[in-house]
């Protein structure tokens, strides 16, 4: 496949560098050793945005519904600075819209079912906005789900949260009930601005 | 932690010049971490948008859907089907409209999990359209070397589709 430069119309197999709005900062990829959290730490000021992207799975053996999937917090900060709203589809047995959480930022899709159906692994998308502003509460918003064996355990959500805090984020912490199976992978990156 | 090298990367891009039923990026690096398809379509009539993998059309996809229609709300899913269902109903008659739709396949290299998306989708049909999210699954073990864009009626001629890579920090 030839690689074509958006930029200068070049034909190239290095375009990283030109497009260099977005930069990986840190990834995380679950081994053997398995843990129920994830931390980034140390997070650079350096940019605008942060965006979160993964897939997760939790060493859980049943089906269950979103209520141990992964959260996030900021800072270590576990007390009730934070609220959300959620769009929630659960398959096609009803939707719904979720409010008011307190101590987390929102919850996000880490696939169940683990033995059953050991390979499927939920998909995240989260977007941190000014995350390095101290005039500015902090927002966020999350694309999730997850496809497991069951109509009512199908999971998919649109997400916002608000982290009530003018500090700047500079670590994360990414938590689930269950430890996260292997091959879970939290990728973190910095979107200039 | 430093950060590393840029991501976001073109990896490849069409703009029709002649109608089609499907768009395909084939010979896909395997270098990147995540895909991300971004189009921008018009169908010759009312149909839905879908996506599938390495030109396999059997039953291995499925998918729930969230679309906010007007000021309906709808959602659904859908199992054993041969390509995941990305994006709304396009009705074929609005010619000064297209449809958005940014797909994201996370680890798409890998060879131990199945493949995810995740979609966005936008339908404006100048007063009335849908907007959409979808969680799809590629129930294979295989590395994404083929990316199979396909309407369930021909794109129009101007319809674009890039096609990106995202590198995680190694």
């Amino acid at each position: 496949m030839s690689i074509t430069s958006a930029k200068t119309g070049s034909t190239s197999l290095s375009l990283a560098l030109e497009n260099n709005f977005m930069e990986p900062i840190a990834s995380v990829i679950v081994g053997a050793s398995t843990s129920n959290t994830i931390e980034f730490a140390d997070i650079p000021q350096g940019y605008k945005h942060l965006q979160i992207r993964g897939i997760a799975k939790t060493t859980r053996s049943g089906a269950y519904n979103y209520a141990n999937d992964f959260t996030i917090n900021f800072n270590s900060d576990y007390s009730n600075n934070y609220s959300a709203h959620g769009i929630y589809s659960f398959g096609s047995i009803y939707a719904f819209g979720l409010a008011d959480y307190n101590t987390i930022l929102f919850q996000s899709a880490a696939a169940d079912g683990d033995g059953v159906i050991p390979n499927i692994f939920g998909a995240s998308v989260i977007d941190i906005l000014d995350y390095s502003n101290t005039n500015k509460f902090k927002t966020a918003k999350g694309l999730t789900g997850t496809l497991t064996t069951a109509d009512y355990v199908d999971m998919l959500a649109i997400n916002s949260g608000n982290w009530r805090s003018f500090n700047p984020i500079e670590n994360i912490q990414i938590k689930a009930s269950f430890n996260f199976k292997q091959n879970t992978r939290f990728s973190l990156y910095g979107i200039k601005g | 932690m430093a950060a590393k090298t840029g991501t976001y990367s073109l990896i490849a891009s069409t703009t029709l010049a002649s109608a089609t039923g499907t768009v395909t990026f084939s010979s896909v690096p395997q270098t990147y971490t995540d895909l991300i398809v971004v189009s921008s379509r018009q169908q010759a009539s009312a149909a839905r948008l879908y996506i599938r993998f390495n030109n396999d059309a059997t039953s291995v996809y499925s998918d729930v859907w969230l679309s906010g229609e007007g000021a309906t709300v709808y959602n659904g899913r859908d199992t054993s089907s041969t390509a995941i269902s990305i994006g709304g109903i396009w009705n074929g008659t609005t010619t000064t409209t297209w449809a958005t739709n940014t797909t994201h396949i996370m680890d798409y290299a890998n060879t131990t999990t199945f493949k995810s998306t995740i979609t966005r989708d936008s339908n404006d049909k100048a007063g009335t359209g849908t907007v959409e999210a979808m969680i799809g699954l590629y129930r294979s073990t295989s590395a994404i070397t083929t990316v199979n864009v396909v309407g369930g009626s021909n794109f129009s001629i101007g319809s674009t589709f890039k096609l990106y890579g995202i590198e995680a920090a190694k």
